[in-house]
């Protein structure tokens, strides 16, 4: 191994894309069957706040993607803004996060496969569930470990193959499925409690993780700045029409093979999902399977192509985990293990094998209810019987919210203190004013974004006996951690060290090939240096 | 590939349009919110594809 190789740029403007839609297009073939399973009649509800939520973030990841081009995303984001001690905090979210995305869609890529193998797979057999998911994260180790270019070239194709199967889906189910009176019928009858829609909304936001995998894509982005986001706008859109779409279908649709209950009433689709965590986990399949017609053929590809999309988003969990790190080491926020490249595949090889150990770790606690009867009755205590998969959702929807919230707070600080840096893309809606004799623009979706995202935080900590005790638990060991390397190194434990960031920004946009931006960004400073000598 | 890229995109207008068309007709009422955001998404991001597909054509010629 050596520390001196760099990162290659292998992803293309589709690679950028797929990146993203493989993380996030996969999202709804979990969040859909949990967000049911909680909000009942509220689903569509619960996806069209977390939805919007997801809107402001993605605009948000977009503008700072494609202004600071450099694997870490979220992490590296609040570092600059808002300096070393948050950017650790917001690192290790994401960490987390893409830790138990590793472990969830390794997971729930079983549980699809189970929809075609159920002698095999199925939670009947809690074991061989286990031992699939622990090989399937230990091949994803192992690929990430060979190199990038290698599955982007898969995972377009792959993400290409789902666009037009997701649509396709929604095509025929609201052609031949979908009755309007229905959906009202659903949203009169079966509307949640207060409590549900909280459980609900705050699962919801787990449909929308993985725009963080654009920006950690960034770094091996050819002209990140142009391309970011073109791609990003694109992707978040056709993410929130999945998400609203498939809510509003599965609440409104006609069965085409009625379901019916131990009194032989028919019931409705939605009704599959409270209290069955293996219906939970493959959701997309069990809806594909009841639109006339198209569902003939669905009930056979849609399991596959879904274990296949989870398995691609698990691989974005490995690959995102050990940027971020790689990422966070640079910036001496973890100790230099985790920057160490492969001398012959190019790729950060530690890091990717201590994520996916902790992703083991991870999977044994969530499994450990299903495979020991002790193990079940604590769980039963403490935390009112959730499954493994409600386990991993709590988690992921902690690990978002949090990270989330932060880049907010540093979008807004970075528009304050650091308007030199060039914005090919900016959010709209800001309003102008000056700081420190600079022309800035304070952006207001930020703040609207900040709210939506802070309120999901909430939901998460009030409705999740997990997330409340395992989420902030994952915080307090991190910081921790860092206190301990950082008095080691003998660096400031509260106050950032000293950074060159001017310097830093060159060598981003060179690195990049964004030399335009380049000469912009000197410019600015230019004149900004200009404006401070004549003020004094 | 730019033609199927372009009959792709008309095909999220016309499906935006006959979710618009379908839950329009129970009126703009609580219930049928999402709906109507989802027909205007749909129709949103079929055209605003189709504009970026034009637009790649006219400069290949």
């Amino acid at each position: 191994m050596s520390s001196n190789p760099q990162l290659r740029r292998a992803v293309t403007p589709w690679g950028s894309f797929s990146w993203g839609y493989s993380d996030v297009g996969a999202d709804i073939f979990i969040g859909l069957g949990l967000v049911l399973a909680y909000a009942a009649g509220a689903s569509n509800f619960a996806f069209l706040f977390a939805g919007l939520v997801y809107v402001c973030i993605g605009l948000a990841y977009t503008e700072l993607a494609a202004a600071y081009p450099v694997a870490g995303g979220g992490q590296y984001f609040v570092l600059r803004g808002l300096g070393d001690l948050f950017g650790f905090i917001a690192g290790w979210a994401v960490l987390l996060d893409f830790t138990i995305d590793i472990t969830l869609f390794a997971w729930s890529s079983v549980d699809y496969m189970s929809q075609l193998l159920p002698a095999v797979l199925a939670s009947v057999h809690p074991w061989s569930h286990f031992l699939v998911v622990l090989g399937l994260i230990g091949l994803l180790c192992l690929l990430n470990v060979i190199g990038v270019r290698e599955s982007t070239a898969f995972q377009g194709s792959v993400a290409a193959v789902d666009v037009l199967s997701e649509t396709l889906i929604l095509c025929f189910g609201f052609l031949f499925a979908f009755q309007p009176q229905i959906l009202i019928h659903t949203m009169h009858v079966s509307w949640p409690s207060m409590f549900g829609l909280m459980q609900g909304t705050s699962l919801a936001i787990v449909s929308f993780v993985g725009l963080e995998s654009i920006s950690q894509a960034a770094q091996e982005t050819q002209r990140p700045a142009s391309v970011i986001p073109r791609t990003s706008v694109v992707l978040i859109l056709t993410i929130l029409i999945y998400a609203v779409g498939y809510s509003n279908l599965a609440l409104g649709m006609q069965m085409w093979h009625p379901v019916h209950d131990a009194h032989g009433h028919a019931i409705a689709f939605w009704q599959l999902f409270p209290g069955n965590g293996d219906n939970q986990g493959k959701a997309v399949a069990l809806l594909s399977a009841q639109i006339p017609y198209y569902g003939l053929l669905a009930q056979f590809y849609v399991p596959i192509l879904g274990a296949i999309l989870l398995l691609i988003s698990a691989n974005s969990g490995v690959f995102g985990s050990s940027r971020i790190a790689y990422s966070m080491s640079t910036s001496k926020l973890l100790p230099s293990v985790f920057q160490r490249i492969h001398a012959r595949f190019r790729t950060p090889a530690a890091s990717i094998l201590t994520f996916c150990g902790l992703a083991v770790v991870v999977l044994i606690f969530a499994a450990l209810p299903q495979l020991d009867h002790g193990a079940r009755a604590v769980y039963q205590r403490l935390f009112h019987g959730e499954d493994g998969i409600t386990f991993l959702g709590d988690l992921y929807a902690f690990g978002a919210a949090t990270s989330y919230s932060f880049v907010f707070v540093a979008l807004v600080a970075l528009r304050l203190f650091d308007p030199m840096t060039p914005r090919k893309f900016k959010i709209p809606f800001n309003i102008p004013m000056r700081v420190r004799g600079e022309r800035v623009e304070f952006p207001i979706i930020a703040v609207i974004g900040f709210i939506g995202i802070f309120s999901i935080l909430v939901f998460t900590l009030i409705t999740h006996d997990i997330g409340r005790v395992a989420g902030p638990g994952w915080l307090i060991l991190g910081v921790f951690l860092y206190f301990l390397y950082r008095r080691n190194k003998k660096l400031p434990l509260f106050r950032s060290q000293p950074h060159d960031w001017r310097t830093a920004q060159t060598s981003i946009l060179k690195n990049a090939g964004e030399l335009e931006l380049m000469d912009e960004y000197h410019a600015n400073l230019r004149a900004s240096d200009e404006r401070k000598r004549a003020l004094r | 590939m730019i033609r199927l890229r372009t009959g792709f995109y008309f095909l999220y207008v016309a499906l935006g349009t006959i979710i618009l068309v379908r839950v329009l007709s129970f009126g703009v009422r609580f219930e049928t919110i999402t709906g109507i955001v989802l027909g205007i998404l749909l129709i949103a991001l079929g055209i605003y594809r189709l504009f970026q597909v034009t637009r790649v054509r006219t400069s290949k010629r």
